[in-house]
């Protein structure tokens, strides 16, 4: 469920706005074969050291463009929507802003603190309480000891974990666990924030919040780039959107228009197989946010339905 | 003007914050690092100093969820060295292996050697092992990468501090005398230390991306131990002296046990050579492991 926030984030004048993020022709090549990849891996570790690099824009035997070429921009407060289809090399670009891997072409400038609402939970150890987790993986997302500090009490508060605070992480359910992942992360108060399909993140109700959290954030002048299959939630927080395509950039510009293209190509070029009605199973009251639609339908005015 | 002085610390410290987090600026580009030495020895000691945090709270953690999990705790740590002394010692008391005099009562020797050497192979294993656990968190999150070595060689220290309940059991047991020297011991088990991580660091990327290189370590360390002298005094001829002169290992070990004992170093040359030698290392394997880690993380994960 998707709560789309009335209050307009101010756009920011394009001309003055100070660009956070540049990707500037950025391309990466990968291997799906793990032996050769990991002696690839070997040859570039090699290639580096020596300072003999091989020529990265020829593909050797079995690799191909992970991405190809891809540039866009973000400027300060903006939110870039990604979409494409598994494997179209959208992790990969987030992993490459994030500064995980090099790039094999191109480069990317980034200006402030990065943070990846990739790795919900990253460094949590089972074995410890909550809290001390909170302090190991605030302090893995770049926080002071004084910083994680100040930010404790929000953060337990926005997990909604309460007193199972000093218990051991191993006896939380899974909920609870991403909730606490999705709240240290959150806090971290980066100048972009890199999501990845993570708004899946327990229950609608928390969902709800983290998305009214995430355009607060905006508001205060964070950058997103946000990746998802869910063209509501795209639509609902994205500025603008890029389109990619087998690691290519196949269009650029508002999320309407590439949400609506995207679309097309999903349901076989344009033409949208529907059938005249949908109907949706009941869900349980922990799932439900009150109103439910179960159906769909047509009708004509004797009242029978309409395919 | 009296005002400011008050809050001038706490205004320094967040406007240096705000600076740095705003001005902090990244470039990520195919270009090797080392192109560009100075920056590469900037960004070097600036990740060391930011890691510092870091690598204390991942420490805190790793041990807490160590002895949290285990009944005898730190009897671990002293066991190994007890256990060889106790077995060497009947081995030559029964006349089954010929060794050496030793210039400590042998049992003390053994298990005073041993912890030495353990403390070598646990630094030695520390950078291999702390990529290994932390795979998930490179591949997810660019934090600077010598927290997990430092965190790894702070357990080392940890795990000696509680071998020295043993150390001191023994000098009091057997009635060693202590020299003055011994307050130079630590500069020693340091070299010893950096010696055994340097290795590891070099091997660490490898060991990534290759189960082959853990399996290596774990058996060239189990014949490492043979030509070092642990359970036997410094042979002083033949081919195998040579090699157990040769081995860098044995002057650092030598010269932590000669410190901490008789206070008579019996060859700072071949000391001197081997910190030399550990130190330079250490600082060329932090750079390729520095230099190898995106390619790693490339390779191993998503």
């Amino acid at each position: 469920m998707i709560n789309i926030t009335p209050e307009k984030v101010a756009e920011p004048d394009s001309d003055n706005s100070e660009v956070v993020l540049s990707v500037e022709g950025v391309s990466k090549k990968f291997c799906r074969d793990l032996k050769r990849s990991l002696l690839y891996g070997v040859q570039d570790i090699a290639g580096d050291l020596t300072g003999i690099k091989r020529k990265s824009d020829r593909l050797r035997t079995k690799e191909f463009w992970a991405l190809d070429n891809v540039s866009f921009q973000l400027k300060k407060g903006e939110s870039l929507g990604l979409v494409g289809k598994n494997g179209s090399g959208k992790s990969t670009l987030l992993r490459i802003i994030a500064g995980l891997i090099k790039p094999d072409l191109g480069t990317v400038k980034v200006t402030g603190r990065v943070a990846p609402l990739i790795a919900l939970g990253a460094g949590f150890n089972p074995i410890l309480t909550g809290r001390e987790n909170i302090y190991a993986n605030m302090s893995i997302l770049g926080l002071s000891t004084q910083e994680i500090d100040e930010r404790f009490d929000d953060v337990v508060e926005f997990a909604e974990i309460g007193d199972a605070i000093d218990a051991p992480v191993q006896t939380y359910s899974s909920g609870m666990a991403a909730r606490l992942g999705f709240a240290s992360a959150i806090h971290t108060e980066p100048e972009i924030l890199l999501i990845d399909e993570v708004l899946a993140v327990g229950d609608v109700k928390f969902r709800g919040k983290c998305i009214r959290r995430l355009a607060k954030l905006r508001e205060k002048g964070t950058s997103f780039i946000f990746v998802s299959h869910n063209s509501m939630a795209i639509l609902a927080v994205s500025t603008s959107a890029v389109y990619l395509q087998k690691g290519r950039t196949l269009a650029t510009g508002s999320p309407e228009k590439i949400i609506q293209k995207y679309e097309e190509d999903l349901f076989i070029n344009g033409k949208l197989t529907a059938t005249g009605s949908i109907s949706i199973p009941e869900k349980d009251s922990a799932e439900s946010s009150g109103i439910d639609l179960l159906s769909i339908c047509f009708q004509d005015r004797e009242g029978n339905d309409v395919e | 003007m009296a005002l400011p002085i008050i809050n001038s610390r706490a205004m320094s410290r967040s406007t240096k914050e705000k600076y740095r987090r705003h001005r902090q600026k990244v470039t990520y580009t195919p270009e090797s690092l080392l192109r560009h030495p100075t920056r590469m020895l900037w960004e070097m000691q600036r990740d060391l100093l930011a890691s510092r945090e870091l690598a204390w709270r991942l420490l805190v953690r790793d041990i807490s969820a160590k002895y949290r999990q285990s009944f005898l705790g730190f009897f671990w740590a002293i066991i190994p060295a007890v256990v060889t002394a106790a077995g060497f010692t009947m081995a030559k008391n029964n006349g089954i292996v010929n060794i050496g005099t030793t210039d400590l009562p042998y049992p003390a020797y053994v298990m005073f050697s041993m912890t030495l050497w353990q403390t070598f192979i646990e630094a030695l294993n520390a950078p291999m092992q702390g990529v290994a656990t932390g795979k998930a968190m490179l591949a997810r999150i660019n934090f600077p990468r010598e927290a997990i070595i430092l965190s790894k060689l702070g357990e080392v220290f940890f795990n000696f501090g509680i071998k020295l309940i043993l150390i001191v059991a023994l000098f009091i047991w057997f009635k060693m005398p202590v020299t003055a020297s011994i307050i130079l011991a630590p500069v020693a088990l340091i070299h010893l230390i950096a010696l055994g991580t340097f290795i590891g660091l070099i091997l660490a990327p490898m060991g990534a991306l290759y189960q082959d290189i853990s399996r290596a370590v774990a058996l060239l360390t189990g014949f490492w131990l043979f030509i070092t002298p642990v359970v036997y005094p410094i042979p002083t001829s033949g081919l195998f002296g040579a090699i157990v002169k040769f081995n860098p290992v044995t002057p650092l070990l030598v010269t932590t046990r000669e410190l901490a004992t008789t206070g008579i170093v019996s060859d700072p040359t071949a000391f001197w050579i081997a910190s030399i030698f550990s130190l330079v290392g250490l600082f060329v394997a932090w750079i390729i492991y520095r230099v190898s880690i995106p390619y790693v993380v490339e390779r191993i994960s998503s």
